[in-house]
């Protein structure tokens, strides 16, 4: 021990004198191995964030990688791993979510389930979104702005997104095409799809679909657009026609046209286009075309302030597209400065077609949301409409070529930030963009002529966002679905989905079914008993067993259909209205409803399900209550319910008794369930009489019934059944009949007018 | 209501041309020349009380000039109504003009072989200005922006 120093090297150890260099090297070389080895592989078993030195460690460090340095986060990474508890990640915050990149991940992901309009942002932060057809569609807006709505419709501007409207498009000869529909439409209901009126393109029309099967199912209505082509190429060269189909049928329809022209019923996501034999061709799922629907006597207004004409052909697709020569575009200048004078759409022709070529409207912005005015007109010229041309939104090589050429919203930003005075006007030759306004007339009768006329733009969806966007600026007011009800109810105008069509009867169950909920949430001394008023159907439209009861032959009523004749029901309306005691009904089918509305005579209100029934000779005078009648139901009731309570009590003692012997008795699930739907079918009994179920005779429906701001007064909108019709006319008292709402013993008289259209 | 009637209950006369059984004719809403919350355009419909209301209410607010529009068979209710206005109000003159109005009609077509088709007609109108003869300088009117 004496030999070694306080170094612990041997002090005494002899130094050889002389060393060969090789071995010396190798020997050496092998220990620099070991040790280069042994510094590599840490045989320690400390974590990497514990083997930092003090001033680098922080605090929660294990918890949080990011806090430690960016060299050891993969090290950590994986002995969390290894060690069994997976490094817990943090919640993207917010601020991270909200990222552009991630923003769009996220709404992508979103949208794979359900389908969501261009608007569907701008909607979402500011409407109720309601799931319907497929689609989340605004309902309508958070401010509570029901009669705002109305006076935009009556006053200024409405604007509705209607793009869930799918549009497909056919093309082929002409006469083959209007050959074809010949098949799947009814040319006694109106104009037919080959109309002379209509060839041209500068009309907008509408047909209802049938079953290609089923001739006399009907599908439901369509409208649908020609494109416009030089005359004297018509009957040569290839036709292109637009149908605009409504969600809740659009597969139906699109199976029914497929199989009439021969296509394949095969169905895919992206644009697909399907070519026969007869050189017809079918393009369906086309996104990249929107439609906004305008409202409103300012709709004109909004839309000459939102929408500057392109005067020449600044872009180069415009100039490669051989059938809008440039002149027409100076010539529209004219015209469209003579729509800013027009204080109203319904003072231009009807359903009258005008395609555009509009200026980018994020270049024109006006500086913070103002209303648009019509200008003052000092002389009353008139200047004639112009001729119809082709408008390049036909074309689908220019429309995928648009989404390239869209200048983004940044960029527009970026330009005007470099605006040498803040606020002034952009002045870059923005891109062209080609939008169709088709005019809407509205009512077209002589109260409240003009009601409802607007203005529809199709438009392609690249720019749905700025131009609804620059919409709203120039001041129309947004709309939901709610609306499009409101108006239709106002405008008279029977509703858009027939009760004998497919997507009708889905509808009238999803609405009954919601009644029924909403009836039973309620405890039950809250409930309306509705066995006491006799009334037999509340929450159901019974269309069938009504036309059973009115029928006079014994063939029972299978399918039913709503007259939509024009003609019969015109000839309906003047019997019915006329003084003429002789005046003879047309001949009408047993299956057979009519679209009715009914306008109260006096004060009452009237709601959906309400009956229509027929009067009596001494209700002129007096308006009738029904007499108090008994619920055979109610004793039951409570019978069944004492019964019940008794052996819930029952069933629980057994249970606790088991549970004190370590035993669990589950639950009789089927016995409850088998005894609330007992009680439901007492509360609601099934329909079995629904003609003779009061003291007066039902006669129909009213479908949807409430207070009608332009008429001041209730009304409702309903179908009666055709046989029904003759025993009123035997009453000698016009078309007056009564109605009944579900909650009240009350009838009301009620002026009744067939719906024509 | 909702009834749409083809022209039979009118005198032919009247039009330029009878519409046949291919067409229905439906009328289309006439234009508004000026709008404003002055400007009134008299109907058939609306009671003329309402009107009188409405008016009584625009001079009290201090407006020193209404304009009445009327067309056709609503002249007389038109020139009854400014005549009451002036009556209640003694500082207000009237000041009226007249002139005609191109009406449009729809000929729309019921059969698939004929086109859409207009009739023009012209109807009377009478512009009736009801002015403050002694307009109120202490309280300015609302500037009666067009």
């Amino acid at each position: 021990m004496s030999d070694s120093n306080e170094d612990g090297f041997n002090v005494n150890m002899r130094l050889p004198t002389s060393l060969t260099l090789s071995k010396f090297a190798v020997a050496r070389g092998r220990e620099i191995q070991i040790m280069k080895n042994s510094l590599s592989t840490s045989t320690c078993t400390k974590l990497a964030f514990q083997k930092l030195p003090k001033h680098l460690r922080r605090r929660t460090m294990s918890h949080n990688v990011k806090r430690l340095p960016r060299r050891l986060r993969m090290i950590h990474l994986a002995q969390m791993k290894k060690s069994g508890l997976p490094p817990k990640q943090k919640r993207p915050s917010r601020k991270y979510r909200r990222r552009p990149r991630n923003l769009l991940s996220e709404y992508t992901r979103r949208q794979r389930r359900i389908n969501w309009l261009n608007t569907h942002i701008w909607h979402a932060k500011r409407f109720h979104m309601v799931e319907k057809w497929g689609y989340k569609l605004p309902h309508c807006p958070c401010d509570k702005a029901f009669r705002a709505c109305y006076r935009a419709t009556t006053k200024h501007c409405l604007m509705q997104d209607i793009s869930y409207h799918k549009c497909i498009e056919i093309s082929g000869e002409f006469e083959k095409l209007v050959d074809s529909f010949k098949k799947i439409t009814d040319p006694n209901i109106g104009l037919t799809i080959g109309a002379y009126a209509y060839k041209k393109g500068s009309k907008e029309g509408r047909i209802v679909l049938h079953d290609i099967d089923n001739p006399s199912k009907v599908i439901g209505d369509v409208s649908f657009l020609w494109r416009p082509i030089k005359t004297k190429f018509l009957n040569q060269s290839v036709s292109h026609l637009w149908l605009w189909l409504h969600p809740s049928f659009q597969s139906e329809a699109l199976r029914t046209i497929k199989k009439c022209f021969g296509f394949p019923d095969v169905t895919s996501d992206g644009v697909q286009t399907l070519k026969s034999n007869d050189n017809i061709q079918l393009r369906e799922n086309m996104y990249d075309l929107n439609r906004f629907r305008l409202t409103g006597p300012l709709s004109t207004a909004v839309l000459c302030n939102a929408f500057q004409l392109s005067e020449k052909h600044t872009v180069d697709w415009l100039k490669d597209f051989q059938n809008l020569p440039g002149e027409h575009l100076l010539k529209m200048k004219p015209y469209w400065e003579y729509l800013r004078s027009v204080s109203d759409p319904s003072v231009l022709p009807p359903h009258f077609v005008l395609p555009l070529i509009i200026l980018d409207p994020r270049y024109n912005f006006p500086k913070a949301k103002t209303k648009s005015l019509p200008l003052k007109k000092s002389a009353l010229e008139q200047i004639q409409d112009p001729n119809i041309t082709d408008s390049p939104l036909w074309s689908f090589k220019i429309r995928c070529l648009l989404p390239h050429r869209k200048v983004s919203n940044a960029k527009i930003a970026e330009m005007r930030q470099s605006l040498l005075v803040p606020g002034s006007d952009l002045e870059l030759p923005p891109e062209a963009i080609p939008v169709i306004l088709v005019q809407r007339p509205g009512v077209r009768s002589n109260q409240y002529n003009g009601y409802s006329s607007g203005w529809d733009i199709i438009l392609p969806a690249t720019y749905a966002q700025p131009i609804w966007l620059s919409l709203i600026m120039w001041g129309g007011r947004p709309g939901g679905l709610r609306e499009t009800d409101s108006i239709g109810f106002e405008a008279n105008a029977e509703p858009m989905l027939s009760p004998d069509t497919k997507a009708g009867v889905e509808e009238e169950v999803l609405v009954s079914n919601k009644c029924k909920d909403e009836f039973f949430r309620l405890p039950p001394n809250k409930r309306t008993n509705y066995n006491k008023f006799r009334i037999t159907s509340p929450f159901e439209f019974n269309w069938k067993l009504l036309l059973n009861e009115w029928k006079s032959s014994d063939i029972p009523v299978e399918d039913f259909t709503v007259i939509r004749d024009k003609k019969v029901l015109r000839q309906i309306q003047q019997v019915l209205s006329s003084s003429d005691k002789n005046a003879k009904l047309p001949q009408l089918a047993e299956n057979q409803l009519v679209p009715v509305t009914i306008s109260l005579l006096k004060k009452g209100p009237c709601h959906n399900f309400a009956i229509i029934c027929l009067p009596e000779s001494k209700d002129f005078s007096k308006e009738p209550t029904e007499p108090n009648c008994r619920d055979s139901n109610e004793s039951k009731r409570k019978q069944m319910r004492k019964e019940h309570k008794s052996l819930l009590k029952k069933l629980r003692k057994r249970r606790v008794r088991a549970k004190r012997d370590n035993k669990i008795i589950p639950l009789d699930k089927e016995m409850l369930k088998n005894y609330t739907m007992q009680m439901r079918k007492l509360w609601l009994p099934e329909t079995k009489t629904l003609r003779h179920s009061c003291s007066r005779e039902v006669m129909g429906f009213v479908k949807q019934g409430g207070f009608s701001f332009l008429l001041s007064k209730s009304k409702g909108i309903g179908y009666i059944a055709s046989c029904s019709l003759e025993k009123l006319l035997f009453l000698k008292c016009k078309n007056k009949v009564l109605i009944r709402n579900t909650n009240s013993k009350q009838y009301r008289l009620g002026i009744l007018d067939v719906i024509i259209d | 209501m909702s009834e749409s009637r083809p022209n039979t209950g009118q005198n032919p006369k009247k039009q330029n041309k009878k519409p046949s059984k291919d067409h229905v004719l439906r009328k289309r809403q006439p234009n508004k020349p000026e709008r404003g919350d002055h400007i009134l355009y008299i109907s058939t419909k609306t009671d003329i009380k309402a009107h009188l209301e409405k008016c009584n209410k625009l001079i009290s607010n201090n407006e020193n000039e209404i304009i009445l529009y009327c067309l056709g068979a609503a002249i007389q209710r038109g020139i009854l109504l400014a005549m009451k206005i002036c009556e209640r109000h003694v500082t207000y003159k009237i000041h009226a003009n007249t002139f005609s109005t191109e009406l449009t009609d729809d000929l729309e077509p019921a059969t698939d072989s004929v086109d859409y088709e207009i009739q023009r007609r012209i109807n009377s109108a009478l512009r009736i200005k009801i002015f403050n003869s002694i307009p109120n300088e202490d309280l300015p009117a609302k500037a009666s922006t067009e």
